[in-house]
């Protein structure tokens, strides 16, 4: 078993910052975890904290059954991947790969076995003769891969291994690392800072802020159900939009109300929102949920908003409309081929359904 | 002004300036080859040696018939082909070099051996303290780093005495100790403050990285410092030998035994010893001291220059 057990693990500098606070996560067997978030939110520090390269101040790390808070990282039995690949540039790719098998002492008739395997899967057989500096960026985190899988660790951690690679390698890499997971069947902690791979990557996800867990949960519970108000922005692109405003009780009926924008409750939601009334709230709602003008003629009007056109950028298979109904900035996603202009007034139909509503005070989800 | 005649004007004012500072060594050289009785003419002018063996080699390569005479050190007079004669010469020209080969040899041999072990004595104390100080935190890390780096503010003239009376009283006067441990001691300085400068250079994923693919303390030094400081430990050894190669005073003071002496002592023994009568021996004599530095230099230039500017730029 290979499970990250993590409780209530703490890490504070010298200079009292706490770059993580009060962590709790239990990682499965198997397991696919990604953590992500903001830079200084603490997540590589998490990392390295699980991988033994930062003692911890407090709480209890395991690995398996072991309290590992003293092992040192070469008897973690982990292996890491660096944003910067981290490979020896005086070494040959093989001697790379070869390098940590060497200081455990393998037979050098396994340790070529491990290498030439490692390096059939990665697709390095011809560049093991070569030095890093004579590789691209995508062959060198493959390397840097190889020299982690060579070991069959119980535990892959990667730390933002592709953001040096550029956006088509990037992709690429990702599915090659989500394919190895598959393959190897290991625990993997992924740190990144883009929501893109950790949504496409995960098993589940933590996000983190300030040191702090702000959400554990799987992609598509994190993008329709998020816990709080960072959580909400932080995942998906463009990031949900967000109207400050009150809610008020019209004859029975729940609105929205913040400047120009006054838009009706759903039903569905008025239960749990009655509680909040007349107090200052956060709307939410993601691009994709304001809907094209064209279907918007047919709609209700009090789900309506008109709002002004101030961006357009046409992205082929959809265009994102930056908009503005004072004093609302939000953004939308419409079809790819309808053609708007810079000032045009349109008529958008909010589809409240979706809509997301989060407490003034502690920006915590209330729908 | 075109960049041909700015060219031009650069290297006239280089050769100018490199005019002065090669005048010594080609007076040496010069008078390396000269007998005592040439220079007792002047300290200036062709040797003759030189210029009969031009003279007889000329005449043997265009067939001349003909005898030349030649008087010798001890008055015989020898008859001699015009080849025979220029051969004759030729090694008149390396007699100077023979001799002072015999004198200096005890002496090239002690720096050879005190330079080896001094240039592996910085250099391992050096790099592993460097390291040290570099990529391991303890307290107290600073104030032994200033501490080191301090002790190259004082010059080594204002140490002289007290570090006398320490090998004096370890019983070390007239032996290699005395010259190998306190280099040592005194060389390391350098060697610390460039190696750590380098090695705070070196990325910090590597080191995390090596440590775990289970590397500790030797094998994060061994397969990982080492060899990616080659440069750096270029510029130390370099600066070392030179430094070694060169002092004077100290192994002067600590080792009044000839036998330890080493060649700057050596030729300053030589200088005021009989064999100060024949100074074409002792030209010659400085000329073979200072061959190894001049063939480090055109050696070991090119890591020289990558290591003193190692960090400078991004690799």
């Amino acid at each position: 078993m290979s499970e990250v057990i993590l409780t209530n693990v703490q890490k504070v500098y010298d200079n009292k910052v706490i770059a993580v606070n009060d962590f709790n996560l239990h990682i499965q067997d198997k397991e696919f975890v990604v953590l992500v978030g903001p830079s200084g939110c603490g997540k590589s520090t998490t990392l390295r904290m699980v991988a033994g390269l930062e003692e911890i101040s407090s709480g209890e790390i395991r690995i398996g059954e072991r309290l590992v808070n003293d092992v040192p990282p070469k008897d973690r039995d982990i292996a890491m991947v660096f944003q910067n690949y981290a490979l020896y540039p005086h070494m040959t790719v093989y001697k790379n790969m070869a390098f940590g098998l060497k200081l455990r002492k393998y037979p050098k008739k396994e340790i070529d076995q491990r290498v030439r395997e490692a390096a059939r899967i990665l697709g390095l057989d011809e560049l093991l003769e070569r030095k890093p500096k004579q590789l691209s960026g995508g062959q060198r985190q493959r390397v840097a891969v190889g020299r982690a899988i060579v070991r069959k660790p119980k535990v892959f951690l990667f730390d933002e291994p592709l953001s040096n690679l550029d956006a088509k390698m990037r992709v690429q890499m990702r599915t090659e690392i989500a394919k190895l997971h598959n393959q190897l069947q290991a625990t993997m902690i992924y740190v990144t800072h883009d929501q893109v791979e950790a949504m496409t990557m995960g098993d589940r996800i933590v996000v983190m802020k300030d040191g702090l867990i702000q959400q554990v949960a799987d992609p598509l519970t994190l993008y329709d159900k998020p816990a709080n108000k960072f959580v909400a922005g932080f995942i998906g692109s463009p990031p949900m939009n967000f109207m400050e405003g009150m809610l008020v009780d019209e004859h029975g009926a729940l609105f929205f109300q913040g400047g120009s924008v006054k838009l009706k409750v759903h039903e569905q939601h008025c239960a749990r929102l009655r509680d909040v009334c007349g107090k200052p709230v956060s709307f939410g709602l993601r691009p994709e949920d304001i809907r094209d003008p064209h279907i918007a003629r047919e709609a209700a009007s009090d789900t309506h908003v008109r709002a002004n056109v101030v961006v357009v950028e046409p992205m082929g298979s959809e265009t994102f409309l930056y908009l503005l109904a004072e004093p609302h900035s939000f953004i939308a996603k419409v079809q790819g081929h309808d053609v708007f202009e810079v000032g045009d007034t349109l008529r958008l139909e909010f589809a409240m359904d979706k809509a997301h509503s989060f407490a003034h005070k502690n920006a915590k989800a209330i729908i | 002004m075109t960049p041909r005649a700015s060219r031009c004007c650069i290297h006239a004012v280089l050769i100018a300036l490199a005019v002065p500072t090669l005048l010594p060594f080609v007076f040496a050289l010069n008078n390396s080859v000269r007998s005592t009785a040439e220079m007792y003419h002047g300290y200036f002018g062709m040797p003759q040696a030189l210029r009969e063996m031009a003279y007889c080699g000329w005449h043997a390569l265009t067939g001349a018939e003909g005898t030349v005479r030649i008087v010798t050190d001890t008055k015989q007079m020898l008859t001699l082909s015009y080849a025979g004669a220029c051969g004759w010469h030729a090694r008149a020209i390396t007699k100077n070099y023979v001799q002072a080969w015999t004198l200096l040899r005890p002496f090239v041999l002690n720096t050879v051996w005190v330079v080896i072990w001094v240039a592996l004595g910085v250099l391992l104390s050096g790099s592993v303290a460097a390291f040290v100080l570099a990529r391991f935190s303890f307290p107290g890390k600073r104030v032994v780093f200033f501490y080191f780096i301090s002790t190259m503010m004082f010059p080594g003239v204002l140490t002289l005495v007290p570090s006398f009376l320490l090998v004096k009283q370890l019983g070390l006067l007239n032996s290699y100790s005395a010259l190998i441990f306190p280099m040592i001691a005194g060389g390391q300085v350098f060697a610390i403050f460039v190696c750590k400068s380098f090695f705070d250079g070196l990325p910090q994923d590597l080191f995390d990285s090596a440590k775990i693919d289970g590397a500790g303390f030797f094998n994060l030094y061994w397969h990982l410092v080492l060899p990616l400081s080659q440069p750096v430990l270029a510029v130390v050894l370099i600066m070392n030998v030179l430094g070694t190669w060169n002092s004077f005073l100290w192994p002067f003071i600590v080792n009044t035994d000839t036998k330890y002496h080493v060649i700057a002592s050596g030729l300053y023994v030589l200088s005021v010893s009989e064999s100060a009568s024949n100074m074409g021996v002792l030209f010659a004599a400085y000329m073979l001291a200072s061959v190894p530095l001049l063939l480090l230099f055109a050696f070991a230039t090119k890591p020289f220059m990558q290591g003193m500017t190692s960090g400078a730029f991004k690799a």
